[in-house]
């Protein structure tokens, strides 16, 4: 039983990552469908922020207590990413809306390439750690072990989605994003700023990814190939939970997380992708549209 | 000859790959880069059929590159004697295709379903199951991979292979078939309207491209003579995907400079080290950006395409083609009869819970030209597309000279002799109006896909059949000097006698049209109704027509069928129902009537 | 029209000339210069791998050019070195291999890593090649695939793993008496692969039972089912045959998961990067491996102090294994009595004992040095002998 916990408890901790970033996968869907493939490789750079700003911030002179410096590193994070997506969206998507669709699926492979290495050119190869943003400790319930760093991933990550959440649904922003997602065209009639808009999707997406990376830097290490297969995986949480539906992205990124954390425990580790892309094409096959999708139907 | 004269010209050239390495004119390295370019044009090629010149998006092609791969080296490996190699090599090369191809019918089958990005998680998912499976099989070395292959790949083989692989693609794409999937691509619905078997072809374009991508498979990997599972992931078909678009999707020109550029601008490169990787992309993206449709867009090197298919050669098959109006068989009116050609009895259709066809009941005879009238919105289109087979009826019953059509698929019923237009044109725009009305023979076309792919004789003679006859066809319709032009770029007026022409070509007996008369002024109309009086004539057809506006309609209908909201309100004769105070209600509003 | 037909014509040219100068460029190296190629693991998983062998290499080049050059058959040789990167990657690393090959090197150093070691010595044999690996101890790296027979041309600097798997289980057996031992390892890449099945298997020969034997795939991060499987057995010792990038997360998942037991590996450990990356969670842990800085002999304290002059740092057991295998290639080379591979060869199978910096190699009629393995503990975070292990 306590074993099962320990389990769960790991699932949910991965998952939450996946989650957060499938969020950023499946808004941006929902409002230009189009599958950012350079979103991963976001996520990674804003793990290399949090990694420089920590180490800055805990080597300076300024004897921070955890709380501030944890905090002023999640917020660099969030806003340096934020930002680069921002900046990507206007100079290498924006040019490219009239066009054929594949092109700008391309020009996304080639921004995330760009990013990975980049940064393996001017930071190097080497994975490393981010310094301890929070003082490490250990609860032990009945068996259990639960790390710290699990259960901030946990807590922290749920309450980002539950603000996105609230974001989407009771403010003005929100319904403007709704807007533009339904109705690309209509929505500036009714005075929608649609590029704002836009740029403030993939912008909020970066900054929910930049969130996750913080957390599983502190749990991880940081390499500039990372993104690649995270980015895969949290893309799959996205479909599975139906792409375009932000609670259907948060659904997909904790099945994608016990089907990681679950799948060596029954079979050789070897066999994880196997059990997750067989899960993802069965799924597919019988409900295309994802858990939380809707079947688009065509007028003929 | 002619048409192989690019091939033939190509073909000489072979020797000088076999001498040059001999003669150590070009050291093992240059070889080598030589040997990559070829394999990836022939990946690039393979993949341009199903995500250029089908329109789809499938993004895990590195999965057939690998059961190639897999599949040849256990032929020379296991199977055979290492000492047989050299001979046996290009056998081992095909089994690997054909295993390909095996793994390329397992992506064909959800693509029937799914389409955009759908079908290219499913590629991915693909992609990395068979690179997980191989991984987990330890008989074939499992992740650290498979060795001790020899090196039977040269540059001679690689250029026969590139060679043939674009022989066989440009045979395909200029044949019914690669028509049929370049329909598919322009409008998926409106190809199977016109008899296009879209699940044949899908499998069949799927097949022939992964056949290919396992040929390059296997190539690579005895040039390698190393191949492990991590070869073949996601990075591999990015590279690919990224080579079909830098080079012009629906181009094999394009999938040859695609290939060539960028296998030799990363060799190139080479010298920046890590930094190759930083400026690469950034091309691409630039690229991207100014040019999205690639180096060659859809444009074709003259070479490439057949000499009968270029705008020369189709302008000579024109002049030839004389405009014979007599030669349509089964010319006039056909005599009425008392067995109804189509019956349809109690159609009733429901989408998602909302009734959008109520009991719909309705006999056309031999010769007659019925209208279907009604606001917008009542459900006229609906019942179009449930006779042609584009929904399948929630209950009622479709028969067409006496067989039941309910239940069959789009292409059949088309084949049975139906055929159709739209309510907004929907032609195969960036294909030639030649094209256009020649897709509509693909249910009678005879020759196989064997023939097609290998250019036979027979192939080539019905081929030229089906040009003329087409040619004929669009010059009855005046739109013979507009053959070769993408449709696309067609008036209006012209735009629309193209659709009807192409519905001609199914050879159909019924003809459904849908708002013919949309967006004309009255002075059209009146040609318009002269012109389907004439096509009838001629054709020997049965019409049935929708339409909302009155003018049409009594100018030419003999009997009308009127719907509301789904249910059939009146029917009668024109004149009948011009009085009927229902439909001048449901055009007109209650207070009009009193 | 014709602007496409420019395009295409520009194209061919350009393409043509790319040919013309790739052609010119690989001219045959000038005569009194001897080529030695590198392919080494400079980016990817391990860099700091790479550029250790780097190091070595060029340290030991630097030397036998400052005294003169090599003397063969009379005749004063320029050494010259051909870096070319493997990425870190097997199929890299055999087309490295390949490209050494056709630039005319007499002889190949590297790749470090057996799962790049192992292709590359397929091309090395098949192209007549002699190769001398630095750092791969995986036993397949000189048996030929095909027939199951020792390679010719492939020789290597380091012990093989059937010797230091059983030098890691008797340490685990007497030293650290360990009852419940777990493996946790790399199924992906040979050499992890290789030395946890031998650690097994010695293990179980002397009637203990291996309470766990979990795998993941390079480049996992999330070892928690593992280790939580692990922890749930039982174990009081765990085995990580893995590379230094990884083995950091390791332990720190194993600690917060409330793993106790103690924690050794093997020789892919020996990089001063381990300790940076790990920094605490690891002290106190042990290793088998090549060579200990602070037991050095002589000859090795020359080298030792000689790398620390140029590159500042102390070198790890890569380098000093490089080093080494410059030392045997450049003996060979003399003795060989002219610039050929198959003279060289032969030449390199003829050495029976080679004393280097990283102890005494016995060469006893393959590629195989018989040498002696070392313990080190991590103390304070540098490395420290603890004890020697004779073969």
């Amino acid at each position: 039983m306590g074993l099962a916990v320990q389990y769960l408890l790991n699932a949910l901790q991965v998952g939450s990552v996946y989650a957060l970033i499938a969020l950023g996968y499946t808004m941006v869907y929902g409002i230009l469908t189009m599958i950012n493939f350079a979103h991963g490789d976001i996520f990674m750079v804003s793990t290399y922020i949090a990694f420089f700003v920590g180490v800055a911030l805990l080597g300076s002179a300024l004897q921070l207590g955890a709380v501030p410096v944890f905090l002023a590193t999640m917020l660099a994070a969030v806003l340096g990413t934020a930002t680069l997506a921002a900046v990507i969206e206007r100079v290498a998507y924006k040019p490219l809306r009239q066009a054929p669709r594949v092109s700008a699926v391309i020009t996304a492979l080639g921004v995330g390439l760009f990013l990975e290495n980049f940064t393996l050119a001017t930071i190097g190869p080497e994975p490393r750690f981010l310094p301890p943003l929070v003082p490490v400790g250990r609860i032990v319930l009945g068996g259990v072990v639960i790390s710290t760093v699990q259960a901030q991933t946990i807590v922290l990550s749920a309450l980002v989605m539950l603000l996105l959440d609230t974001i989407v649904r009771r403010t003005m922003t929100g319904m403007a994003m709704r807007a533009v997602s339904w109705d690309k065209f209509t929505a500036p009639l009714m005075g929608v700023p649609v590029d704002r808009i836009i740029t403030l999707t993939f912008a909020l997406g970066a900054s929910i990814a930049a969130v996750g990376g913080v957390l599983y830097g502190m749990a991880y290490t940081i390499d500039p190939y990372m993104g690649i297969r995270i980015g895969w995986w949290a893309f799959i949480s996205a479909v599975v939970g139906g792409i375009g539906n932000i609670r259907g992205a948060m659904i997909g990124g904790y099945i994608l997380g016990a089907v990681e954390i679950f799948t060596p425990i029954l079979l050789p580790s070897t066999y994880r992708d196997f059990v997750a892309f067989s899960l993802l094409l069965v799924f597919l096959i019988f409900r295309p549209t994802g858990i939380l999708g809707r079947p688009v139907a065509m007028k003929v | 000859m002619r048409r192989w004269r690019g091939f033939l010209i190509a073909l000489a050239f072979l020797p000088l790959a076999v001498l040059l390495p001999r003669w150590g004119l070009l050291n093992l390295y240059q070889q080598q880069v030589l040997m990559y370019v070829g394999i990836n044009i022939i990946l690039t090629a393979s993949l341009n059929l199903v995500n250029g010149y089908m329109g789809e998006f499938s993004v895990g092609h590195a999965a057939f590159m690998a059961v190639g791969a897999y599949g040849a080296s256990l032929m020379t490996l296991w199977v055979f004697p290492r000492e047989w190699g050299p001979l046996v090599f290009p056998l081992a090369v095909v089994a690997g295709g054909l295993a390909a191809s095996l793994a390329g019918l397992v992506v064909a089958i959800p693509s029937f379903k799914t389409r955009g990005d759908y079908l290219a998680i499913v590629t991915l998912a693909f992609n990395m199951i068979v690179k997980s499976v191989l991984e987990n099989i330890d008989a074939v070395g499992g992740p650290r991979g498979l060795m001790g292959m020899s090196r039977l790949t040269s540059v001679a083989w690689v250029y026969i292979w590139v060679l043939l692989t674009l022989f066989v693609l440009r045979n395909y794409i200029y044949s019914n078939y690669g028509r049929g999937t370049q329909a598919i691509r322009e409008d998926e619905t409106a190809a199977a309207l016109v008899s296009v078997n879209t699940r044949q072809v899908k499998v069949m374009t799927f097949m022939l491209s992964s056949f290919f991508a396992g040929v390059a498979g296997g190539l690579f990997a005895h040039v390698l003579q190393f191949i492990n599972p991590r070869s073949f992931g996601i990075l591999k078909s990015t590279d690919v995907l990224v080579m079909v678009y830098l080079g012009g999707i629906g181009s094999l020109t394009g999938s040859v400079l695609g290939a060539t550029t960028f296998t030799v601008v990363l060799e190139l490169l080479r010298p920046l080290q890590v930094w190759r990787w930083v400026i690469g992309p950034l091309l691409l993206v630039l690229l991207m950006i100014f040019r999205p449709r690639g180096m060659m867009g859809l444009r074709e090197l003259k070479l490439l395409v057949p000499p009968e298919e270029r705008p020369e050669g189709i302008r000579a098959a024109l002049a030839s083609a004389g405009a014979d109006p007599a030669r349509r068989a089964g010319g006039g009116v056909p005599a009425g009869g008392d067995r109804p050609l189509l019956a349809v009895r109690g159609l009733t259709h429901y989408f998602d819970g909302l009734r959008a066809v109520w009991d719909f009941n309705l006999e056309v005879f031999p010769g007659e030209i019925i209208g279907i009238i009604g606001p917008n919105g009542a459900g006229k289109t609906t019942v179009f597309n449930l006779i042609t087979g584009v929904y399948r009826p929630t209950a009622g019953s479709v028969l067409f000279r006496g067989q039941e059509l309910v239940g069959r698929p789009a292409h059949e019923i088309i084949r049975s002799g139906i055929a159709r237009t739209f309510q907004t044109i929907r032609l195969f725009k960036d294909l030639s109006v030649l094209d256009n009305v020649r897709i509509a023979r693909y249910a009678r076309v005879r020759y196989s896909l064997w023939a097609a792919a290998l250019g036979t004789a027979a192939a080539r003679r019905e081929e030229e059949e089906i040009r003329r006859g087409a040619l004929e066809l669009l010059e009855l319709f005046h739109l013979g000097r507009y053959a070769d032009a993408p449709a696309r770029g067609l008036p209006y007026g012209e735009q629309r006698r193209l659709e009807i022409a192409r519905a001609l070509a199914c050879e159909p007996v019924l003809l459904l049209l849908d708002e013919p008369a949309a967006g004309m002024n009255p002075s059209e109309i009146d040609a318009l109704l002269d012109h389907i009086r004439w096509v009838r004539e001629h054709f020997g057809l049965t019409v049935v027509l929708i339409e909302h506006q009155m003018r049409v309609v009594m100018g030419i209908c003999e009997r009308i069928t009127v719907l509301d909201f789904g249910a059939t309100i009146a029917e009668g004769s024109p004149a009948e129902i011009q009085r009927h105070p229902r439909v001048i209600e449901a055009y007109l509003g209650e207070a009009v009537v009193a | 029209m014709r602007r496409r037909s420019l395009l295409v014509a520009a194209v061919v040219v350009v393409v043509a000339a790319v040919i013309v100068v790739l052609a010119v460029r690989s001219r045959a190296p000038t005569p009194a210069v001897i080529r030695i190629g590198l392919n080494a693991e400079l980016t990817g998983g391990i860099p700091v791998v790479g550029a250790s062998c780097k190091n070595g290499a060029e340290l030991a080049v630097e030397e036998v050019n400052a005294a003169g050059g090599l003397e063969v058959g009379g005749r004063k040789y320029r050494v010259e070195l051909l870096v070319e990167d493997n990425e870190d990657k097997a199929e890299s690393a055999a087309a490295a291999a390949h490209k050494l090959n056709t630039a005319g090197v007499l002889l190949m150093i590297g790749p470090n890593a057996s799962r790049n070691a192992i292709p590359a010595a397929e091309v090395a044999e098949s192209a007549k090649l002699p190769m001398i690996s630095p750092w791969s101890t995986a036993v397949k790296t000189t048996i030929d695939a095909a027939t199951g027979q020792p390679k010719k041309f492939v020789f290597r600097a380091a012990f093989i793993d059937d010797f230091q798997g059983v030098v890691a289980a008797k340490f685990a057996l007497q030293e650290l008496k360990t009852t419940r031992p777990a493996v946790l390892y790399d199924v992906a890449s040979e050499y992890n692969k290789g030395i946890a099945e031998v650690y097994k298997k010695t293990i179980e020969a002397a009637g203990v039972s291996v309470v766990a034997f979990e795998t993941y795939t390079t480049g996992d991060k999330d070892f928690s089912s593992q280790l939580t499987k692990i922890r749930a057995a039982g174990a009081d010792s765990l085995f990580l045959p893995n590379y230094y990038s990884e083995v950091p997360l390791q332990v720190q998942q194993a600690r917060r998961l409330g793993f106790t037991g103690v924690i050794f590996g093997s020789d892919s450990w020996g990089n001063l990067e381990l300790i940076t990356l790990c920094g605490k969670e690891c002290e106190g842990l042990y290793f088998t491996t090549h060579y200990a800085t602070d037991i050095a002999t002589p000859k090795a304290q020359a080298f030792i102090k000689a790398y620390e002059s140029k590159y500042g740092k102390t070198p790890d057991d890569v380098a000093a294994l490089t080093y080494d295998s410059f030392g045997l290639a450049f003996q060979a080379i003399r003795a060989a009595g002219r610039v050929d591979r198959q003279a060289v060869r032969d030449a390199l199978a003829g050495i029976t004992q080679y004393e280097g910096v990283t102890g005494v190699m016995q060469f006893k009629g393959t590629g195989d040095p018989v040498k002696s393995a070392v313990i080190i503990q991590i103390k304070e975070g540098k490395f420290r002998y603890h004890s020697t292990a004779q073969p």
